[in-house]
């Protein structure tokens, strides 16, 4: 297991080097505080407004991490740095596996960082008091970008870097806009096709607590549990198909 | 495992049966990379069968493109053989286990160039398996093995082509390697880098190491190798020890106060001749010219004659090879 996370504190650091990492949560800390002044013209719903832009600023933050495993791969791959990691006793699984879980620590580390923000400035402003639903919200959408991640990991392997980038986000999209067909067809196979793929809508719940909502526990613990089956799912369609990759 | 199974893995597998004592073995290596799915097809590597014996530093010689990389990779199953398979210290190709006693070097060292050297190479040794106590050391030896001790706090960043070079080599040998697999290692090098990678060569060499290094650059590779192969156009033309494929050029003759009348008959038997002083330099290449021309020699009353076979340089017999089997290709391709 120790050269799995060796794998992962090297791509967490590296990751942590980029500057534009730094200048993102700059900018995403910004506009959360400045959502307090656009919540005065939203008449009376401030406070939803500002737990809203929080939650969704979290997830651009957390995205754009996990979409670091499109680019990372198929990048070691042009630059050649895999060859000489690649040539020690190290599997091509678990080199995956450090990837994938040093991206994870980047994601949470940013949105760890945005969330603590989010929070400080609504209590700030005396609009929400932390509590828990607000972190069961947020962990139901690490979830989501757990699974992003994972995806990204799969596309990675075979795609270029702007390729897999692109069909990442488009799966994101397409998992939310899927998640709400499965909830309203009327078709079990066409569920089930559905809930072969990412479901995002079932994390969607920040916008239930940012109404007062309660989330409950049953819920974020499936949240986990499918996200966890969902990630080692992808992370073995990502190793069968990595295995057989000529790192030329 | 059904018959087809069977005949498939001994297909991808024929060396199944341990090598008698070859450090690299392979049989039938192939390798043929599809592009736009199968309509362009290249034979990078073409049957290629390899033996290297333990102890030696051996040179694998070819033009550029000829597969050297593609061989070196399939030996350490970073690219997956088309045909053909192959050991390496009695264990099959690609095996993960077999690259804790094998050092790497890329041919081009391209590393996590955020890190700084110490860190890369701690880094490496946590890859390369070596004990969490003995690791700090592996780097400080290493590091004094291609003289960047004094560098072990900057970043890869901030490297030379040559500096990156000898990290290379510091990392393929943190974990004590029986087996060195450098890939270019004097490429892109001026004369004073490519003077200190031989200087650790050597010194590996003499830690009896066996070295497996892909060159281009012939003086090098006639310098540090006791066996060679040279590889065309993705098949191996020649193999074996350096100092039998050199073999000989011929014979010189040093021969003082020949006399003049002998010069007409000599001259036709001679590949050339010099005169410095009283002395005549006479070049004889084919063994019966030798023996004609040292009767001649001897018959016309020349008692001080000097003899020294004149060996090849490798240039000589890495161009012959090359161009005499582009020629059977070109031939080949003609009747076919």
């Amino acid at each position: 297991m120790d050269d799995v996370m060796v794998i992962a504190q090297n791509t967490a650091s590296r990751v942590l080097r980029m500057k534009a990492l730094y200048f993102l949560l700059a900018i995403v800390i910004c506009i959360i505080a400045s959502g307090q002044l656009y919540g005065d013209i939203t008449v009376g719903r401030e406070k939803e407004y500002s737990l809203d832009l929080g939650f969704a600023m979290t997830m651009i933050v957390g995205v754009l991490c996990a979409l670091v495993t499109c680019f990372d791969l198929p990048r070691e791959l042009r630059e050649k740095t895999m060859v000489a990691v690649l040539s020690k006793p190290l599997g091509r699984d678990r080199y995956l596996i450090g990837k994938f879980l040093g991206v994870c620590e980047i994601t949470l580390i940013s949105m760890a960082i945005v969330g603590v923000g989010m929070l400080v400035l609504t209590a700030m402003a005396g609009q929400f008091r932390p509590n828990l639903e607000i972190i069961k919200a947020l962990i139901l959408v690490y979830c989501a970008v757990v699974q992003l991640a994972a995806v990204g990991i799969v596309l990675g392997t075979f795609l270029k870097e702007w390729l897999a980038t692109l069909l990442a986000l488009v799966t994101f999209w397409g998992s939310y806009a899927l998640g709400y067909v499965a909830a309203n067809t009327t078709s079990t196979i066409l569920q089930k096709i559905i809930y072969l793929l990412p479901n995002f809508a079932i994390m969607g719940s920040d916008n239930v607590v940012a109404r007062g909502g309660i989330i409950e526990w049953r819920l974020v613990g499936g949240g986990v549990l499918l996200t966890a089956v969902y990630s080692l799912i992808m992370l073995i369609v990502a190793g069968l198909i990595f295995r057989r990759k000529d790192i030329a | 495992m059904s018959f087809e199974k069977c005949l498939y893995f001994v297909r991808q597998n024929p060396l199944t049966e341990p090598s008698d004592n070859h450090i690299i073995e392979t049989q039938g290596l192939t390798k043929v990379y599809n592009r736009w799915f199968g309509f362009r097809m290249t034979e990078a590597v073409s049957g290629l069968d390899l033996k290297v014996p333990p102890d030696c530093t051996f040179g694998f010689l070819g033009p550029n493109g000829a597969g050297k990389t593609t061989t070196i990779k399939m030996l350490l199953g970073l690219v997956r053989p088309t045909r053909g398979g192959g050991r390496v210290l009695d264990r099959p190709l690609g095996n993960q286990e077999v690259r804790k006693r094998i050092g790497f070097l890329p041919e081009e060292p391209a590393f996590s160039r955020h890190l700084k050297a110490r860190e890369f190479l701690t880094l490496c040794a946590k890859l390369s398996h070596v004990e969490p106590d003995e690791q700090k050391k592996r780097v400080g030896e290493a590091l004094e093995t291609v003289k960047l001790s004094h560098r072990a706090g900057s970043r890869l960043s901030e490297f030379s082509r040559g500096m990156l070079q000898r990290i290379g080599i510091a990392q393929a040998l943190l974990h004590d390697p029986t087996l060195l697999i450098l890939d270019e290692p004097m490429t892109g090098l001026d004369p004073p880098g490519r003077r200190e990678i031989k200087e650790i060569m050597q010194n590996l060499r003499q830690r009896e190491k066996t070295i497996f290094f892909s060159s281009h650059i012939l003086s090098d590779v006639e310098e540090l190798c006791d066996s060679i192969g040279i590889l065309n156009q993705g098949r191996l033309v020649l193999s074996g020890p350096i100092l039998d494929l050199l073999g000989t050029a011929g014979v010189e003759y040093t021969v003082t106060n020949m006399p003049a009348t002998l010069l007409p008959t000599i001259e036709p038997l001679v590949a050339g001749m010099q005169k410095r002083n009283d002395q005549w330099i006479l070049q004889v290449a084919e063994k019966p010219n030798q023996e004609k021309v040292r009767r001649i020699l001897s018959d016309g009353g020349c008692s001080d004659i000097e003899s020294h076979r004149l060996q090849k340089n490798l240039d000589d017999v890495f161009m012959e090879t090359i161009e005499a089997d582009n020629e059977r290709r070109g031939k080949e391709t003609q009747h076919g």
